[in-house]
């Protein structure tokens, strides 16, 4: 029966104009969305560009002006802009911490249009941690970013639906089903091969207008093939979740017009209605602090211990003995003062600090525990990882930034202290960021989760229909 | 052979059908006749184990219906009232694809002489059938019959909007089918297309069969007066 039923159904479609109409859509869509995804990346790639091509200028000058002062000369220059000096190189010369775009970054934007992706933590301030934002179009914000992403989670839902809704009910109506029904076949192994032909075409279908669009734009995907075989396989549970609706809705409701009303009530439930909703209870029960407040919070402590600066410098001594040369010509200017109290105000930041990232987990653990509620979820968060775009990946990103920011001052502060200058020796042995992608790859629990979660809507509510095999209560 | 014994349909209170029996053996023709709501359609679906039947049995060659589903749909083939097929499909591919469905598998010679041998002229064998008309479509239906070598064949109202050669031609092959020792059981309004092509008629009121007559014996004119008597009876309780 599958061979006949494989046959028929391919020339059903392809008589009916549907696989073509089907195809045209898809094969629009992902490209636009490939080509906006794409564009985000490269601009991100183009501002990456220019950022280390004026490092390479300023590195150059460091360069050539710590020659001038190794040959002997002294170049006519005020103290703070001298790049023999630490500090100096430390405040004016700090490198740069790039969070460059993966090749799959292009699939959706996440929070990338929210974050920044290059920082230059200098041995001054540590409020970095607080300015990592970006500052983004409000019409974009309103309306999203027609990225890949919102392209399989939200448009293509809505065209399976389109193809499936009255898988069933068409034959009820067009008068074949009884026909169906008279003859020796179980009707319900019937529609499940009607299904999985149908699965099968527009999921092949998916994963090839996937590859030509990647293609097309010259998206190097071989570069991450676990990620793209991810891709495919969170693909592939995705549309196999919404076939599942369309096989109960079929079944249990059997009526065209109602079957279309029924899934997009599904469809408006689970894919907007329960992220929304989860989002809003996060951010009501877990509200993030101000920013605004914490920077003046922050402030008032930087002033609290301009006012203690001998005391925590003799403490900070104490503590770093290797740093004091115990003698009357240690002199102790703007930067020594800054080092000393810099334990001290992180110590008391951090609770500020922390309030924010607690909140901020908090609301990821709430989206964590529900994700399971809705697929587009699931898929949400596999996509966003799959593309390194994901809140984690930047929050690692920050942290990151934050570790280099203390590799960079740690290199220096001992010069500082030591009286000693900054050498081209120095700049060759100087801390590099390179940014790693520590989070764990989510789409494989995912794609199982969202997997299991079909089969067991398809067992638990389709389980009455599968086991009558007459499937009496479908023909009349 | 089509029987039935003491086959009976309820919905709560309603009685759709009540203690139908009779049999229709190789090469004859039930008609069953009655106004609509008399239990006819109902009947056959229940042959065709589309309804559970409350009580009584359904066969078709000895078998259970509501057993040997799949084993008794491969023995019969339905016609409804309104037949209908793949639209986008031609008349061949249709057959083809109902043939494969009842598990026979035949060349597209053997497709074609099927249809013909159901009276589907020859440039219509591989039109798509959204054209055809009604006796058109109905003629794949026989096709199929041929082609399935069906036992049994069950007829809900077949020649309703026919025109009347159309209707003529559908009965002719009725006729060829009963010759081939095929038991037909056709549920219908036609008393004179009734008269016609069947060997039996029972006419049927509120599910009850309540005349069960041999053809042979009753002339048209005696058949439309048994049958209104039935009817007014009907009308005036």
């Amino acid at each position: 029966m599958f061979s006949n039923n494989l046959l028929y159904e391919i020339k059903l479609l392809t008589r009916s104009k549907w696989l073509l109409i089907l195809l045209v859509s898809i094969a629009m869509l992902f490209a636009f969305a490939t080509f906006n995804g794409k564009k985000n990346v490269d601009k991100r790639l183009n501002d990456i560009t220019v950022v280390k091509k004026e490092l390479q200028k300023r590195d150059s000058v460091l360069v050539e002006t710590l020659k001038v002062f190794e040959a002997g000369k002294k170049p006519d220059m005020p103290y703070w802009q001298k790049p023999n000096e630490p500090m100096t190189v430390g405040y004016q010369y700090p490198r740069l911490a790039i969070m460059k775009p993966q090749e799959l970054s292009f699939l959706a934007t996440g929070q990338s249009d929210m974050y920044t992706h290059f920082k230059s933590p200098k041995v001054y301030g540590n409020n970095f941690a607080l300015d990592y934002s970006e500052m983004v179009n409000p019409v974009q914000l309103l309306f999203g970013n027609f990225d890949l992403a919102f392209v399989i989670i939200y448009i293509l839902p809505l065209l399976i639906i389109t193809f499936t809704y009255n898988i069933l009910s068409k034959e009820k109506e067009l008068g074949t089903l009884k026909l169906l029904g008279a003859q020796p076949i179980a009707i319900m192994s019937w529609l499940l091969q009607k299904l999985a032909i149908r699965y099968v075409i527009i999921t092949l279908l998916t994963w090839i207008i996937v590859l030509l669009t990647m293609l097309l734009f010259s998206v190097n995907a071989l570069a991450q093939v676990t990620n793209l075989i991810g891709l495919f396989l969170i693909i592939a549970a995705y549309v196999l979740f919404w076939f599942v609706a369309a096989f109960i809705v079929n079944v249990k409701i059997n009526n065209s017009s109602k079957n279309a009303l029924a899934l997009i009530g599904v469809w408006l439930l689970l894919v907007m209605v329960i992220p929304a909703t989860i989002n809003q209870i996060g951010s009501a029960l877990y509200p993030t602090p101000s920013r605004l407040k914490m920077i003046n919070e922050i402030r008032l402590i930087k002033k609290e211990n301009e006012e203690k600066q001998n005391e925590i410098m003799n403490d900070y001594l104490r503590t770093h003995p290797e740093l004091a040369q115990n003698n009357d010509e240690q002199r102790f200017g703007f930067w020594h003062n800054y080092f000393a109290s810099e334990k001290v105000m992180e110590e008391k930041t951090k609770p500020l600090l922390n309030d924010y990232d607690i909140q901020l987990k908090k609301q990821q653990h709430l989206i964590s525990t529900f994700k399971y509620i809705s697929p587009a979820i699931l898929m949400q968060q596999a996509l966003n990882n799959i593309s390194g775009t994901s809140e984690k990946h930047y929050n690692d990103y920050k942290k990151q930034v934050f570790e280099f920011s203390v590799r960079w001052r740690n290199y220096l502060v001992p010069m500082l202290f030591k009286n000693e200058k900054f050498t081209l020796e120095d700049y060759s042995s100087m801390p590099q960021f390179n940014y790693e992608n520590r989070i764990k790859n989510e789409v494989w629990f995912n794609f199982i989760a969202l997997t299991l979660i079909s089969l067991l809507l398809f067992f638990v509510l389709g389980s009455k229909h599968l086991k009558d095999k007459s499937a009496k209560n479908l023909f009349l | 052979m089509i029987t039935t014994k003491n086959l009976t349909k309820t919905y709560g209170d309603f009685t759709a059908v009540s203690n139908l029996s009779f049999t229709v053996n190789e090469g004859e023709i039930l008609c069953l006749l009655g106004a609509n709501g008399a239990g006819k359609s109902t009947t056959i679906n229940m042959l065709l184990n589309f309804l559970d039947p409350t009580s009584g049995t359904a066969q078709i060659n000895g078998l259970d219906v509501t057993k040997n589903a799949l084993k008794t749909k491969s023995l019969l083939t339905y016609i409804p009232e309104n037949l209908m097929l793949y639209p986008t499909l031609t008349a061949i591919e249709n057959l083809d694809y109902f043939t494969k469905l009842s598990g026979k598998n035949f060349n597209t010679n053997n497709l074609k002489s099927f249809l013909s041998e159901a009276g589907l002229q020859n440039d219509a064998h591989s039109k798509r059938v959204q054209n055809f008309s009604k006796g058109m479509r109905q003629k794949v239906g026989i096709a199929l019959a041929i082609a399935k070598q069906a036992k049994v064949l069950l007829l809900d109202e077949p020649t309703s909007g026919l025109d009347p050669k159309s209707s003529n031609e559908f009965i002719n092959l009725l006729t060829q089918m009963k010759a081939n020792n095929v038991a037909i059981l056709m549920a219908t309004h036609d008393l004179f297309r009734a008269k016609e092509v069947s060997t039996h008629i029972g006419i049927m009121r509120s599910g009850v069969l309540q005349n069960y007559i041999e053809t042979a014996n009753i002339s048209l004119k005696e058949l439309e007066t048994t049958y209104l008597d039935i009817m007014n009876f009907q009308n005036i309780s």
